[in-house]
């Protein structure tokens, strides 16, 4: 009996130290009162690469990678090829081409899927869907294991470089946040803020004047996410883009 | 009842405490704040520094250009997509001036490259979107007809 009760107590102890708590601290940002949607329009993308260099300074994303990048689409008789010249930082050089049937630039990003993949594989818990709809990368408990990079079926992903700005996000996944540091506080994304042409836009459904902005064009154009087929349920919509655009 | 070997009892309760003191120091004390990861790590992305600024505090002085940028056809683009990240200029407008930012024209070999860097002739853009041949910048300086805050030509 006395063995008993001291293996019970050992056991209750246990339990009151490794319960989680989930107690919810409040944030000035309430999140629960937010949630993201992009749309990205490439019938009026120009191919500028201003959002790409624009993601850059606003991220301290180290040279040749990439949290968005610009593609190229260009359809010829029979083949499509695809091209991303430093992902779009410098521009796009001119088809001198008389074949090309059409031709159009498609802006990249992490899609924020609803059913995220990289959240899935991370075997320490360092990335994770918060419920405003945005994944995010704990780069302090991220152990660069890779694993979220090669899961995430549109690329979005990378791994910081060892000589890359940021000393702390060293050896860890990095990806698009929606510029999560500015989405919170009424800004713009980098990207969205520097584009010309608004071929991409930003919308917070928890703003009714937004929602309705957003409806609006759904309603009235045709919106496409990219291989739908995967089940991850992006929070990325194109306007005007063809199904080849994966 | 069958008696117990109260030695394996001791190292089973020890490797017990072991476990849970471990457990204590090794797991961040904000883990499952909000869900499965670490709560705090919100909170420092979300408190990172901006470099933009947003597009109505440059017209908190810049007044002048606000008039004819709202009037033009250039009213769609925002400041800082010609002009740069700028967050630290709205800060401390006297220290600091941000001339050479990434995608301001002074970053470009000359104004025409500037202007091209968007308005280059291209099969792949949209074809309501201005553009011109490369041969028409050749001899002339985009800014001598055009003024950039507001590009319409008043003949």
């Amino acid at each position: 009996m006395k063995r008993r009760g001291f293996l019970a107590a050992i056991l209750g102890v246990a339990g009151s130290l490794t319960g989680i708590k989930l107690e919810v601290r409040a944030l000035t940002y309430n999140w629960s009162e937010h949630s993201y949607f992009f749309v990205v329009d490439v019938t009026e993308c120009i191919g500028c690469g201003r959002c790409v260099v624009a993601c850059k300074v606003e991220n301290d994303v180290p040279e040749h990678f990439f949290r968005t990048w610009v593609e190229r689409y260009i359809w010829y008789e029979g083949e499509i090829k695809v091209d991303s010249p430093e992902g779009g930082f410098y521009g796009f050089p001119e088809i001198d081409d008389e074949d090309v049937m059409k031709s159009y630039f498609v802006p990249k990003l992490c899609n924020q899927c609803e059913n995220p993949p990289c959240v899935q594989v991370c075997p320490v818990g360092a990335t994770y869907r918060t419920p405003d709809g945005v994944v995010l990368v704990d780069e302090e408990y991220c152990i660069g294991c890779r694993y979220c990079i090669q899961a995430c079926p549109y690329g979005a992903r990378y791994l910081y470089p060892l000589n890359g700005k940021v000393e702390s996000r060293r050896n860890t996944a990095d990806k698009c946040t929606f510029c999560y540091h500015r989405i919170t506080k009424n800004s713009k994304p980098a990207c969205v803020e520097v584009c010309p042409t608004r071929a991409r836009r930003i919308f917070d459904m928890g703003d009714e004047k937004q929602k309705e902005e957003l409806f609006k064009i759904i309603e009235n154009s045709s919106i496409r996410v990219l291989k739908p087929e995967q089940g991850t349920k992006p929070r990325v919509f194109y306007i005007g883009i063809d199904s080849e655009v994966r | 009842m069958r008696k117990f070997n109260s030695s394996i009892l001791v190292i089973l309760s020890v490797l017990i405490i072991l476990f849970v003191v471990m457990r204590l120091f090794m797991i961040p004390p904000t883990f499952g704040e909000f869900g499965w990861y670490r709560g705090e790590s919100v909170r420092e992305i979300a408190n990172q520094s901006h470099k933009f600024a947003d597009t109505y505090r440059c017209f908190e002085c810049h007044i002048k250009e606000y008039a004819y940028w709202e009037v033009g056809g250039h009213s769609t683009v925002e400041c800082e997509s010609c002009h740069g990240a700028l967050k630290a200029h709205t800060i401390n407008p006297e220290e600091y001036k941000g001339y050479g930012e990434f995608l301001s024209p002074n970053t470009y070999p000359s104004i025409q490259a500037f202007c091209l860097s968007c308005h280059s002739e291209s099969t792949s853009k949209p074809e309501s979107f201005p553009q011109v041949k490369v041969s028409h910048t050749k001899y002339w300086n985009c800014t001598t007809c055009h003024n950039p805050h507001y590009p319409e030509v008043e003949r």
